[in-house]
């Protein structure tokens, strides 16, 4: 069956975080062995993961002492997916999991050919990713690895300036995760409608309290830039390149 | 009509490019750029564009060009250029160190052409107003002046900025230095037009996001009338536009005032009064304000319009490299006493 946990972490730490998050684990029934853990942390910028724009170092730190300590394991990885947009080396420079990973012997893995099946996968989430449908890398990441724990760690509130709410979210169903997702981010395009809030162990009234608002807008966005566009036509002035997708 | 080519089209490169179609009096003829990616940009509207910037020079009979290339290419193209009598204008920084801002001076007064430094944050409307206060005596005597400066910098939302863009700024050796060359660089040279000669007190340097440049800084610097200066510039913050965080605050006897004061309050309410004001321009057959919306990057098509016009009227730069050195010099200064003060402690 399914399961899926949740935890506060507050006030927000390094220390606090890590603690939460071993707790959380130690409720999913982990075997005493594992020869590999695999970690795929969703990262889409190179700055600060307090943003919100990538899953925060703090989990990955956290899920590496937990199976070092249960399960014994010998070869933990982190994953990360080279793609034309983002340089992973560099995101995992900046972002601190590459500091984090020296710190605890990970070994970081970018290349796709040197990706193999892990004892267990760790899929940790952006916490405001817009849609909430598993993508092509988490879906190939949870087929690889025939064990996995999906944690969202949950610290942003999609509003103008980030909210820490400190909420840390742990399932071994990614459907469960993303449900979750959509419906604290009010996302229209989700496929689920449930109310899986009420999945939940413990009180969330607080989490509706932070992530229950609007976005605000971007003007870097689709149709700020279609308008955009369409001004720039009409009257003949620039639009910055990099405003332009260059 | 004066013939324009550009060397470079990075983000700042492109940005001239889309200016210079809409300066008057100028025939933009060719662009140099190493990639594909980028030239495919330029590759409508009959203008050449060749990977190799010496065959571009040879063909194109250029009056002017711009040169928009990584911080340590400068010498060798200005040195050819000033050679077949080509004006130029170039991204500050001018170089990334005296030593090359010195040498390219030299080649450029032996061929008697011009060259002019883009320090594009002196068209700010807002600077400009605090700067004539400072002239106008308006502050009394100036005791202390704070300046900040802080943007995505090298975190350009990496979907409009790929990545293989971002390797030149993060080498220290190709960049010259991180926030302070790029960003600092624009504060104290505002801060030596405002106050004359500066010297070098205190600072730090330190890279948060653990790049071998440094994504903060902080300087503080004294004035020969002993006006004492902060600066905090960073390359940490997201930052996207209109956002746009900066501001100098002079604190005088008389008045305390910052560029805040004359900038738009709301950058957005701001951009959508240009656009509709510029629709209304264009309906009735007037000039627009180019970029107005944007508040930030106006300066750039303002002060590119001025180096044409120099050309045009043969008139002098308004911003010759000559002033750019003492900059130059301050950051080299500082580099070397933060860096030698941090081996030092390790």
């Amino acid at each position: 069956m399914q399961k899926m946990v949740l935890a506060r972490v507050w006030p927000i730490s390094r220390l606090e975080t890590v603690t939460q998050v071993k707790k959380l684990l130690s409720q999913f029934s982990n075997p005493t062995k594992l020869n590999e853990v695999a970690i795929l942390p969703t990262i889409a910028s190179y700055r600060d993961p307090m943003l919100g724009e990538c899953a925060h170092p703090w989990l990955a730190e956290a899920v590496a002492d937990h199976f070092r300590l249960a399960a014994h394991v010998a070869d933990m990885s982190l994953l990360g997916y080279e793609h034309k947009t983002m340089n992973m080396r560099l995101a995992f420079k900046t972002t601190g999991y590459e500091n984090m990973a020296n710190e605890k012997g990970m070994r970081i893995v970018t290349d796709e050919k040197d990706m193999r099946a892990a004892d267990m996968g760790v899929l940790l989430l952006k916490p405001n990713s817009s849609v909430h449908i598993p993508n092509e890398v988490e879906l190939g990441f949870l087929k690889r690895n025939s064990t996995n724990i999906v944690i969202a760690d949950f610290l942003i509130s999609p509003s103008k300036f980030p909210k820490l709410s400190g909420a840390v979210v742990a399932t071994d169903d990614i459907v469960l995760m993303k449900g979750l997702l959509a419906h604290v981010y009010q996302d229209k395009r989700s496929f689920v409608v449930n109310d899986y809030l009420s999945t939940l162990q413990g009180p969330t009234d607080w989490i509706r309290r932070h992530y229950v608002q609007k976005r605000p807008p971007n003007i870097t966005s689709g149709p700020f830039r279609r308008l955009l566009g369409l001004y720039a036509r009409v009257c003949g002035d620039v639009v910055p390149p990099v405003l332009q997708g260059w | 009509m004066i013939r324009i080519g550009i060397i470079g089209l990075g983000r700042l490169g492109k940005l001239h490019y889309l200016n210079l179609l809409r300066i008057p009096h100028v025939k933009l003829v060719a662009v140099c750029d190493l990639y594909d990616q980028n030239l495919v940009f330029a590759s409508h509207g009959g203008v050449r564009c060749y990977k190799d910037y010496k065959r571009m020079l040879d063909e194109a009979y250029l009056d002017g060009l711009v040169l928009s290339t990584p911080h340590s290419f400068r010498y060798e193209p200005i040195s050819l250029c000033a050679a077949k009598g080509i004006d130029v204008f170039v991204d500050k920084p001018l170089a990334t160190s005296t030593s090359e801002a010195n040498s390219i001076l030299t080649v450029v007064r032996e061929n008697q052409t011009q060259l002019m430094v883009g320090a594009n944050f002196r068209y700010f409307p807002s600077v400009r107003r605090l700067k004539s206060m400072v002239q106008a005596g308006n502050f009394g005597r100036i005791i202390a002046s704070a300046g900040e400066l802080v943007l995505d910098g090298l975190f350009v939302n990496p979907v409009y900025d790929p990545a293989a863009d971002l390797d030149w700024r993060m080498d220290p050796l190709r960049s010259g230095g991180g926030a302070l060359m790029n960003l600092g660089y624009h504060l104290i040279d505002l801060y030596l037009s405002l106050f004359g000669p500066l010297e070098f007190v205190s600072g730090r340097i330190e890279s948060i996001f653990n790049l071998p440049v440094e994504d903060y800084a902080m300087i503080v610097l004294r004035s020969k009338d002993g006006v004492e200066i902060s600066m905090n510039v960073g390359l940490f913050a997201k930052s996207v536009t209109p956002k746009f965080t900066f501001r100098i605050s002079i604190l005088g006897t008389a008045l305390v005032e910052s560029t805040d004061a004359f900038a738009p309050r709301n950058l957005t309410v701001h951009a959508a009064k240009q656009i509709i004001t510029n629709l209304g321009r264009r309906a009735a057959f007037r000039p627009i304000n180019y970029l107005a919306y944007t508040y930030y990057y106006s300066s750039y098509y303002e002060v590119m319009r001025d180096f044409v016009m120099t050309l045009v009227n043969g008139d002098n730069v308004p911003i010759p490299a000559e002033t750019q050195l003492p900059t130059i010099a301050l950051i080299e200064k500082i580099y070397g006493a933060l860096i030698d003060a941090k081996n030092g402690s390790s």
